[in-house]
């Protein structure tokens, strides 16, 4: 910090020793920055490097003093930071009157940002589409800004319009638009293609879009979710023919085997295939940033006990080098402030350096968990995935890396066993598959709840009540809906103790345990009435044991089937 | 949607097939004339047949005939163990609920018991058959000793995902009757399928009869019911600190350095002077514009031509200049220009380090009065590493030790003894430090009488 300031005094300097015609101008506006204009710049990087570390008391702190220094000037800046720093704390309300106050609201550039910020604050309202409202104008200000002429290097260099399509992206997947997500998330991926959390992003695309049915060779929503059964002949002749709707794996044998086949327009068509590169792309990515973090951990260690016995020339030089690899946003700063903490050899402001560190540490901690979520989540994609392409050993494999992860949350490590229960069955081990989910077990033939709400807190959609609003805020937030349904994406737990009960049913069906499969199917469709699954374990239990007309009865109240009349099945078939 | 078992042409087949068995043709005919065609899947075909059979009340009487005919037909040529149908047509001669007719039937076809009629009862059509059918004459074999005639060789199953194997039939009857009417009694079944009369069709229900069993044939899928399970798809990870928010940047211009580059001619001179410099020493006026010049340009030092290897001279000719160069090196950051990997980045070293190299070589050069009074008027100018005036100092004396020269060495000795009070005097040095090493050398030359002013001075310190 401090020789960058050296160098800006210098510069002056010398600049005023050197004048020429042409460089006038910019050298009267570099002599007007004034000693306070420098040190309000210091302390808003000081306040953007505490938002980055997400300290946010501390921010809140130092951008209080921030505003005080920047009282009379213009200070859209501080204004911006400061909206951020109450987004940061869900003072959704206060954020969106700071950025309002804000002005030189006129400049293209500020306008984009302003309107990106907005749609920040409104998607994380549960607004998607007003978010997307200010997502697109912020990118239409972009784009207005580049066709301005002359053209100017500050327009590439701060162009934003690839951060903002990142946005843009969340918010169709939010929206359950996979396939625009997946347009946005590939063009921001010239700036996040090192982020493993972009390429999960964009596996979610690929399920999204195989889920709804918009993938050519996949089943319509409808078909999935459904019981198709053909009513053949009529009167005393009726019968009913099943079909085997929902075994579903049929992408496999579809054109998709080209994992990077393109689309008309350019674009990979979204299949499972490749979702599964994508999910191994961002494992790759999580593997190598863990590994250069532990070294860069270590190095950085070893430098700075160096830095303070000798003056630790070659030390730096190493640290430096670390750059590269430490894409990962956890390690990049502290490399980097450890250095500054090299070059700065007086004690200047201890307690200062000391929060910063601290901020610093801490948010290692949120990075590395954050990672730990990721690598959770990518796993348990790989392993549905794989489970979809119907290759149940990789799927297994997946599913056991899961459940080996250390402080992996409920809900994954109940879908770990699910999926590898699953696997194991595909592979004639119900044995096995059943002792994964016997787990929950408690007793003979109760089930628990696989995880609580309070697991599913992170998925909620943050109805943040603003700290000053509180009564206002609770009125509001009981009134207002979520304006998409894609809000809640998970299993409620009752649900999840539902599948536990269907699939144990499917598994005792299985090993010929019909009684314990019956127990089991009659409790799952008790807590998951609407899963067509454990309707056709339900009655394939009761064909098993030869109660037909259970069966058939089972299958009209069930309101997730489809009966087709079979001259419209004769005609398709023909 | 689910593959169908059955081509459109076996569809057409297996109907007239069984539409024919209520004809005068003989058994054996039809079986000859259904396997006509190679193309035929045995397996789809028997195996929708098997279903079909499975459904009591579907197939009148000569058509199950017929049907179990085709059954056994199909696997004809292999032993019995290896039919697939085997132990469904086992079960079915066995089955105490069907006619013995049908029965007696299987046990024909599987040449059960008398051998040598076997195939003179398929020359006869199957409604004749029934008609013959004398049930005092047959006896029914036990299951087991059936199942222990036919299945005994039985093939171990082949490689079968379990799920898939333990499929049951997804057909299932729902008959549409009025209430009251059981549809599954014996005298509503009789009153249709027992009508062998063709082309007498009863009113009710014998058309349905033909669509449904069209309909069964078209869409009869291999696959079977199985348990199904419930396959969550994982959640959408949660949008956390995801989203990116914009902040305006500061409008950090570049700032062009415009000194790079562009003033070769401006340092030529300077260069030129230092070349010189380096050979002998420089006319005073020289010598004022390297100063002066070096002094107007800041960056000047780093390109003025002279190098750590080069010092030493510099330093024996021109210690006035050196010293001048050297300060600058100290007193300037540089801005080098660091390549790590692909990417170019633009970091701050401090001088320091720079300087650092000419220092190793001042240190290490050999002694003498120049190099010293450039340490000297170093350590009042400027703060030199510890470590590296500590070394000088050990140089010097191990210089003075090892000096052959006895007028030199008085000379050098003398020398070093005043640069060392003048450290000391200036607190550039901590005298602890170097104690036992500076009094040795003062004692080794107590004769010099320099040397034992500095002693004196190190005692008064003590």
């Amino acid at each position: 910090m401090f020789s960058t300031l050296d160098i800006g005094g210098q510069n002056l300097a010398r600049h005023t020793g050197l004048t020429s015609a042409n460089d006038l101008p910019r050298i009267t506006v570099d002599r007007s920055i004034s000693g306070v204009d420098l040190k309000l710049k210091l302390q808003l990087y000081k306040v953007r490097l505490l938002l980055l570390t997400r300290n946010v008391k501390l921010a809140k702190r130092e951008v209080k003093h921030a505003m005080n220094i920047a009282r009379g000037r213009d200070s859209s800046m501080a204004l911006f930071l400061k909206a951020q720093l109450e987004y940061a704390r869900g003072n959704h309300r206060k954020a969106i009157k700071l950025l309002m106050a804000s002005s030189n609201r006129t400049d293209a550039a500020m306008s984009s940002m302003f309107n990106n910020n907005l749609g920040c604050i409104y998607y994380q309202l549960g607004k998607y589409h007003t978010s997307a409202v200010f997502f697109s104008k912020a990118l239409s200000n972009c784009s207005s800004l580049q066709k301005e002429k002359p053209l100017k290097l500050l327009t590439f260099s701060q162009d934003k319009s690839l951060l903002i399509t990142y946005n843009c992206g969340l918010q169709y997947l939010a929206c359950g638009k996979p396939l625009l997500a997946a347009h946005c998330f590939q063009k921001a991926s010239l700036v996040f293609y090192r982020r493993p959390l972009m390429w999960l992003r964009l596996a979610e695309c690929c399920l999204m879009a195989v889920e709804k049915g918009i993938v050519k060779g996949s089943w319509a929503p409808s078909d999935r979710s459904e019981v198709r059964v053909s009513v053949i002949g009529k009167g005393r002749w009726r019968r009913l023919l099943i079909e085997n709707g929902i075994s579903r794996n049929r992408h496999v044998d579809s054109v998709e085997r080209d994992v990077w086949a393109l689309g008309g327009d350019g674009q990979p068509k979204l299949s499972l295939p490749l979702a599964r590169q994508f999910l191994y792309n961002a494992l790759h990515l999580l593997n190598c940033s863990e590994l250069c973090n532990s070294k860069s951990i270590v190095r950085s260690d070893s430098s700075l006990e160096e830095n303070e016995s000798s003056d630790g020339a070659s030390s730096k030089n190493s640290n430096y080098k670390n750059l590269p690899c430490n894409d990962s946003k956890a390690s990049t700063m502290p490399a980097a402030l450890i250095n500054l903490n090299g070059d700065l050899k007086e004690p200047k402001g201890g307690t200062n350096q000391e929060g910063i560190q601290n901020s610093i540490s801490y948010y290692e901690d949120i990075c590395r968990r954050e990672n730990q979520m990721i690598k959770q989540a990518l796993l348990a994609n790989l392993a549905y995935v794989e489970l979809e392409l119907e290759n149940p050993l990789k799927a297994l494999s997946a599913a056991q890396a899961l459940l080996e992860l250390p402080d992996c949350s409920r809900i994954y490590v109940f879908l770990g066993h699910v999926y590898v229960a699953e696997a194991l069955c595909l592979l004639n081990k119900p044995k096995e598959a059943a002792e994964h989910l016997s787990i929950y077990l408690s007793g003979e033939s109760n089930i628990k709840l696989p995880f609580g709400l309070e697991d599913c807190e992170q998925w909620r959609v943050k109805k943040h009540i603003d700290c000053e609003e509180a009564n206002v805020g609770a009125a509001a937030a009981k009134n207002s809906s979520p304006e998409g349904l894609e809000d809640f994406m998970f299993l409620k737990p009752e649900e999840a103790r539902g599948t536990l009960y269907a699939n144990l049913a499917a598994v005792s069906a299985i090993q010929g345990d019909l009684e314990r499969a019956h127990h089991f199917v009659t409790q799952a469709l008790s807590l998951v009435p609407n899963s067509s699954e454990a309707t056709m374990t339900a009655i394939y239990v009761d064909l098993i044991l030869g109660k037909s007309q259970e069966a058939v009865s089972k299958l009209k109240h069930c309101s997730h089937v489809r009966f087709l009349p079979s001259n419209q099945q004769f005609n398709k078939s023909s | 949607m689910g593959k169908k078992m059955l081509n459109f042409e076996e569809q057409c087949k297996i109907l007239n097939l069984l539409k024919s068995s209520s004809e005068q043709k003989s058994i054996e005919e039809m079986l000859t004339e259904f396997f006509t065609n190679p193309k035929l899947r045995h397996f789809n075909v028997c195996y929708s047949l098997s279903l079909l059979l499975q459904d009591k009340m579907m197939l009148s009487s000569t058509e199950r005939l017929v049907a179990f005919a085709v059954l056994h037909r199909s696997y004809s040529s292999q032993k019995s163990a290896a039919n697939p149908f085997i132990s469904f047509l086992v079960n079915a001669a066995c089955d105490e609920g069907a006619e013995n007719y049908e029965r007696a039937f299987i046990l024909h076809l599987l040449g059960f018991g008398n051998s040598n009629s076997s195939k003179e009862f398929l020359k006869q059509s199957a409604s004749e058959y029934i008609k013959k059918f004398d049930a005092s004459s047959q006896t029914f074999p036990q299951k087991e000793q059936l199942q222990k005639q036919y299945l005994e060789k039985a093939h171990p199953e082949p490689y079968a995902c379990l799920l898939k194997s333990t499929a049951v039939k997804n057909v299932l009857a729902d008959p549409d009757v009025p209430p009251g009417c059981d549809a599954n009694s014996a005298e509503c079944v009789s009153q249709d399928v027992f009508d062998l009369e063709p082309g007498a069709k009863s009113k009710l229900g014998s058309g349905d009869r033909d669509e449904a069993l069209s309909g069964l044939i078209a869409n009869l899928s291999l696959e079977g019911l199985i348990p199904h399970w419930i396959r969550p798809l994982p959640p959408r990870f949660p949008v956390d600190e995801e989203l990116v928010w914009l902040n305006p940047d500061n409008n950090h211009e570049l700032q062009w350095d415009q000194g790079m580059c562009a003033d070769t001619s401006r340092g030529a001179a300077v260069r030129d002077l230092i070349a010189k410099a380096l050979r002998g020493p420089l006319a005073p006026n020289q010598q004022e514009q390297v100063l002066v010049e070096l002094a107007n340009d800041p960056k000047l030092v780093y390109h003025c031509g002279l190098t750590p290897r080069k010092l030493p001279e510099l330093v024996e000719s021109n210690p006035l200049i050196a010293v001048d160069v050297l300060i600058k090196l100290i007193n300037s950051p540089e801005i080098a220009e660091c390549v790590f990997g692909d990417s170019v980045k633009f970091c701050l070293i401090h001088s320091n380090q720079h300087a650092l190299l000419y220092f190793t070589v001042l240190v290490n050069m050999d002694m003498s009065l120049h190099s010293m009074e450039v340490v000297n008027r170093l350590t009042t100018a400027v703060e030199l590493p510890k470590e590296f005036v500590r070394t000088y100092i050990t140089n010097c004396i191990s210089s003075c030790e090892n000096i052959k020269d006895k007028y030199m060495q008085n000379r050098l000795v003398r020398l070093v003894c005043v640069f060392l009070q003048s450290l000391i005097r200036n607190r550039i040095i901590d005298v602890k430090d170097l104690f036992i090493e500076v009094q040795a050398f003062c004692i080794e030359f107590s004769r010099i009488r320099e040397a034992a002013g500095l002693f004196r001075l190190l005692k008064t310190l003590e």
